[in-house]
């Protein structure tokens, strides 16, 4: 089991590379929610019961993903 | 003690990784920091992910047009990771939103909010520093 600082480092690590890699991920997964994990989409859902869904069926400890909902790239998110 | 703010200059949002607590359980997310947010609010996939309970009513949050009924939880802890490696633990309430409704498309609307770090967060002590022109942002804890 990953200590918590382990796992922080790799949450840090998966959105850097979620940064870096979205206009890609964005091609892929549009309008899909994604599971993360060791710098790769793992899995994708449309929404968030289905991916816990599939994480579970494929014996993927949902803990120990950052999961991002990608939108279009012409929506912007204002807050 | 720093605590690094990563600039999706993508998204045009400031995110800072994070693990997410309730006792016996924990996950791995992430905050978009938002000073235009009185509270900290936990998004809708990650207090399922959590299993945190949707008992205690808090304010009626208005986004967007919509109305969201907000629950409060507070036996919540959010650990952050400084630029030196070490954690920091922060105990603070969070607010889960939920639709006023029960309507599909609301639902799955809420499945792509993200996790907000507010102004309460802040309260708390922590300097902000952001100068996203030379890709230098932070939050600074003041070592006791």
């Amino acid at each position: 089991m990953l200590s918590d600082l382990e796992l922080l480092q790799s949450s840090e690590r998966d959105l850097r590379w979620f940064n870096a890699n979205s206009d890609m991920i964005r091609e892929k997964f549009v309008g899909k929610i994604v599971a993360i994990k060791d710098g790769c989409v793992v899995e994708s859902a449309g929404n968030i019961n289905e991916l816990l869904e599939v994480l579970k069926k494929k014996g993927i400890d949902q803990s120990e993903v950052l999961i991002e909902a990608i939108s279009p790239a012409n929506e912007i998110t204002i807050l | 003690m720093k605590i690094k703010i990563i600039y999706d200059e993508n998204q045009k949002l400031l995110k800072i990784p994070v693990l997410l607590k309730i006792p016996h359980k924990r996950i791995k997310s992430d905050f978009v920091l938002d000073t235009g947010s009185p509270h900290t609010i936990l998004n809708y996939s990650d207090s399922i992910r959590l299993a945190v309970p949707h008992i205690s009513k808090g304010e009626i949050v208005r986004i967007g047009g919509r109305r969201y009924q907000s629950y409060i939880f507070n036996k919540f802890e959010i650990v952050f990771k400084t630029e030196d490696n070490q954690l920091v633990n922060v105990i603070l309430p969070v607010r889960v939103l939920k639709p006023s409704s029960l309507k599909m498309n609301e639902v799955e609307e809420l499945d792509r909010f993200p996790n907000l770090l507010g102004l309460d967060f802040l309260e708390k002590g922590y300097k902000l520093f952001c100068d996203l022109k030379n890709k230098e942002s932070f939050l600074e804890v003041r070592e006791d």
